[in-house]
């Protein structure tokens, strides 16, 4: 940061300590961030990224708002007990807003997070954009212009339906909702996560222009590849600490990693598992995916990649039956009927379909229950458990862990029933680099040891270089083989 | 309105999202019982879902009001496709905090919360009464003509809200165990 | 609830009174002649109002639904009037709701914040009715799911409490944090204050000549002998 950019977030030797807690995650953070640039915010699951967009935003559970915020009630139960501790300051433009609530910051602060999906709640995508005009008194006229400018940076169209937007429209259409608010201070976390590489570059040429323009942009971010060469530097945190701070230019270290994996490659022709012949599928008068044809063998790997909307996912359900083709058949070797039957227990048995949203496959009160709960022995669960790396949250409960553990565990849990076919829809999101590495070692070995074949769709281009022995490509009009047996 | 004040934004939205998911467990057993003109027998359907999701309402939100709130939001639903049921469920949701809170004070204690969701959908019976005279053209002596099975009805009803809302005491623990709730 | 929405919808607190009496009145006359003249005096009046869509809709199911009840009601009390009035009943129902079920959410949430309705109402309302289909969608997926997971769909309550409910519940509570979340970090306050609506919703003249339409419905079904 040059002397001469002003300050838009100050954090001053900030600690933050979550309820009940012995550690804490951040300790004597130290970070500015000034008008004009465009910040990444990096670092592994756990180093304390998401806190300290949470701090900034004014979210984190605070002694002194969350027993405001019961009104002076004497209640009875220790709020305080529940609410965090903290040290340190934040300013914004120069003014201390560490005991301000999150909608006064929202005065100073555009803020975009997680999970679009859970944010919309008009069906409307101007309804939705004017939301936040409203709430801060805006002109109408104002509201109208600034939807208008948002709508043309991030290609939407006021009058379309939320409820039929893809997940990159959405991603932008949250975005373009704090921008309507006309805050110069932009703060994103993990915008990049269900986006493909087209959505991402849009988001983030849209986000490099502004900080051009003279807004202060903050984004943490776990797919630095992407995002690196639009930022003007990068901030790492490491165990709750500002350890490093770089300009963004020299990032190689995922390439190196995607080389070294891709070496890996081997094909290894064994029994049929499973034939898909002539899969093709329409959905509301649209053609989601025509003609594809593949076969799975007994150990083979296979990736799925595409970009958003391209039919990656209703692939991978139609392979696992949990969508009906509308036309086409799937011969799975262990029960050879051809006509498509809805599939039962038994034949997830044979097929284990992990769901891109792990929260919906999570049901049992401790880490390992849930994986003990298909395992076929305790000694297998304990096996997988130590696999996947979650030894040390075996107590814990599933619903407890970060979205990158539940899915992991999700992944185990699926894993550990032993299926002859593991389908994995977007397994990488909200993995670290190093957790994301860890993941595709594990799903080789399993793969190797078992016989277990895997099929997984991404667009995350950091598994671009996954040891696959086959790669299926979704186009908008076609679908391309690598390694397998036709071009549809 | 000074009830509406002590309520967050957060709490609004969770008792709202809550609402939604109500509504859906009524689209569920709804159809099933829709042709069903017996008395109480929709009350009895809805009984254990009403006593589930109003003790997780109350579990999380403890505050007056946040019963009441829940199914107002869930009748803003039910509004679009029948007023009728918008109105049972708000005085039956009132009644059941008024009784609640002219015992307990508060919800503070678990019983509380488990009584005031235990006998929300007992008390949509009488509402349910007047309108299944105005659907069905019945006096209420019709009504009631068959007492035993009417009487029946009421026991199921009490029966599955309050096993509803022990459910609800379960879940509330397991959200606890999960770090979701204080 | 999308396919449902009307291009002109008629002012909310309107349509919703409207469907509240005429669902009063209808129960109340339902054993004269005049209810089934304002059945059809309440299909003509959405037809002349851009109703007609939702109309076709909801008659899709409520007349075989009707028809239905009208027959079960016929089998146990053996009187054709009887059962004639019961279709009738249900009919009603099915037509006071087509206003309701057509009006878009923020529509209906801008004009109740137009009078002065508390924000926390109009933001449960929104919200309710927004993540209602939301909710429908994740429902599908758990069930889905619980079938992946080697659960098999049941009436038992212990597998409904663990495979069911749980994740459902964990799911409710993960999405209201992050939409409050988003709701504050967008501005929004619960204390009346500062706040625009970006497109006020109003009475108009076109409102007003639904309402003396409405009000000749009531009287001539009331007045009818």
């Amino acid at each position: 940061m040059s002397p001469e950019m002003n300050a838009a977030i100050e954090v001053h030797h900030y600690t933050f300590r979550y309820p009940c807690s012995g550690n804490d995650v951040l300790r004597d953070c130290q970070f500015t961030l000034a008008y004009g640039e465009f910040v990444l915010l990096a670092g592994d699951s756990g180093s304390g990224k998401s806190t300290l967009i949470r701090a900034i935003i004014g979210s984190l559970p605070d002694t002194v708002r969350e027993a405001g915020l019961e009104l002076g009630e004497k209640t009875g139960r220790q709020t305080d007990e529940q609410a965090g501790e903290r040290w340190g300051r934040i300013l914004i433009d120069g003014r201390d807003v560490t005991e301000q609530t999150v909608s006064a910051r929202a005065r100073f602060i555009g803020s975009v997070l997680q999970d679009a999906d859970s944010q919309i709640i008009h069906t409307k995508v101007e309804d939705e954009i004017a939301f936040g005009g409203e709430n801060l008194g805006m002109d109408t006229s104002r509201i109208e212009e600034h939807i208008s400018r948002v709508c043309a940076l991030l290609e939407l169209e006021c009058a379309w339906n939320t409820s039929t937007l893809s997940g990159g429209q959405k991603q932008r259409l949250i975005t373009a909702a704090a921008l309507v608010m006309d805050r110069k201070i932009l703060i994103l976390d993990e915008p990049l996560a269900n986006l493909d590489r087209a959505g991402a570059a849009l988001l983030l040429h849209t986000l490099a222009q502004l900080a051009k323009d003279g807004y202060a942009v903050l984004m943490a971010e776990h797919r630095i590849d992407v995002a690196a060469p639009f930022a003007n530097r990068i901030v790492r945190l490491e165990e709750g600490r500002v350890c490093a701070e770089e300009d963004s230019s020299g990032r190689t270290q995922f390439d190196a990693t995607m080389e070294t994996m891709s070496t890996q490659k081997t094909l290894r022709p064994m029994a049929p598992l499973l034939s898909a012949r002539g899969l093709s599928l329409q959905l509301g008068g649209r053609e989601i995916f025509r003609d594809v044809s593949m076969q799975v063998d007994r150990g083979e790997r296979i990736v799925i990649v595409g970009e958003n909307g391209s039919g990656k996912t209703m692939l991978l359900r139609t392979l696992a039956r949990l969508q009906k083709p509308t036309r086409g058949e799937i011969v799975f070797s262990r029960s050879p009927q051809r006509q498509y039957r809805k599939p039962s227990p038994a034949w997830f048995r044979g097929v284990g379909y992990v769901f891109q949203n792990p929260n919906v496959q999570l049901f049992m009160p401790s880490v390992f229950e849930e994986i003990a709960y298909g395992a076929k022995s305790t000694d297998a669960a304990r096996h997988y458990m130590e696999l996947f790396g979650l030894k040390h949250l075996s107590e814990r409960h599933p619903h407890s862990l970060s979205e990158g553990q539940k899915r992991l565990l999700t992944i185990a849990a699926i894993a550990a029933q032993e299926p002859e076919i593991l389908l994995l829809d977007e397994p990488t999101v909200g993995q670290d680099h190093m957790a994301l590495k860890q993941l595709m070692v594990v799903l080789g070995e399993i793969s190797k040891e078992r016989g277990m074949a895997i099929i997984m769709v991404t667009h995350d281009r950091r598994c671009a270089g996954y040891p696959a022995d086959q790669i299926v490509r979704m186009q908008s009009d076609s679908v391309i083989t690598e390694n397998g047996v036709h071009s549809g | 309105m000074k009830l509406l004040q002590k309520f967050t934004v957060r709490d609004i939205v969770f008792l709202a999202v809550l609402a939604a998911a109500l509504t859906v467990t009524g689209v569920i057993t709804m159809p099933l019982v829709m042709t069903i003109t017996l008395f109480g027998v929709r009350n009895a359907a809805a009984a254990i879902f009403y006593g589930t999701f109003g003790t997780i309402a109350l579990m999380k939100v403890r505050k007056p009001g946040a019963l009441l709130l829940t199914f107002v939001f869930n009748g803003a639903i039910l509004l679009m496709m029948s007023p009728v049921m918008f109105l049972n469920n708000f005085l039956g949701s009132l009644m059941a905090e008024i009784i609640a809170l002219a015992i307990f004070k508060n919800y503070e204690n678990e019983k509380a919360i488990f009584l005031a969701a235990g006998i929300l959908a007992p008390l949509t019976l009488p509402t349910s009464v007047f309108f299944a005279m105005l659907l069905n053209g019945q006096t209420a002596l019709q009504i009631v003509e068959r007492p035993l099975l009417s009487a029946l009805i009421c026991i199921l009803t009490a029966a599955l809200s309050f096993a509803g809302a022990a459910i609800g005491l379960k879940i509330a623990r397991e959200l606890r165990m999960a770090g979701k709730l204080k | 609830m999308d396919r449902f929405v009307v291009s002109r919808p008629i002012y909310p607190p309107l349509s919703i009174l409207f469907s509240f009496v005429m669902l009063l009145l209808g129960l109340l006359i339902s054993k004269r002649e005049s209810f089934f003249f304002l059945l059809i005096a309440m299909a003509l009046l959405y037809l002349c109002f851009g109703y007609g869509r939702i109309l076709g809709k909801c008659l899709l199911v409520f007349v075989p639904l009707s028809l239905l009840v009208g027959f079960l009601s016929y089998l146990i009390a053996r009187q054709e009037i009887a059962a004639l009035q019961m279709t009738g009943r249900i009919l009603l129902l099915g037509l006071c709701a087509v206003p309701t079920l057509s009006m878009p959410p923020s529509i209906l949430t801008r004009s109740l914040a137009g009078l002065h309705c508390p924000r926390a109402i109009t933001l449960g309302m929104l919200v309710a009715i927004r993540f209602f289909p939301i909710l429908i969608a994740e429902t599908k997926q758990i069930l889905e799911a619980m079938r992946t997971r080697g659960v098999r769909v049941t009436m038992n309550p212990l597998v409904l409490y663990r495979a069911f409910l749980i994740p459902l519940t964990m799911r409710i509570v993960g999405i209201s944090e992050i939409l409050s979340l988003s709701i504050e970090t967008r501005g929004f306050d619960l204390r009346e204050g500062e706040q625009t609506i970006f497109r006020p919703v109003h009475f108009t003249s076109r409102d007003g000549i639904f309402c003396a339409l409405m009000i000749a419905c009531i009287v001539g079904a009331v007045v009818w002998k």
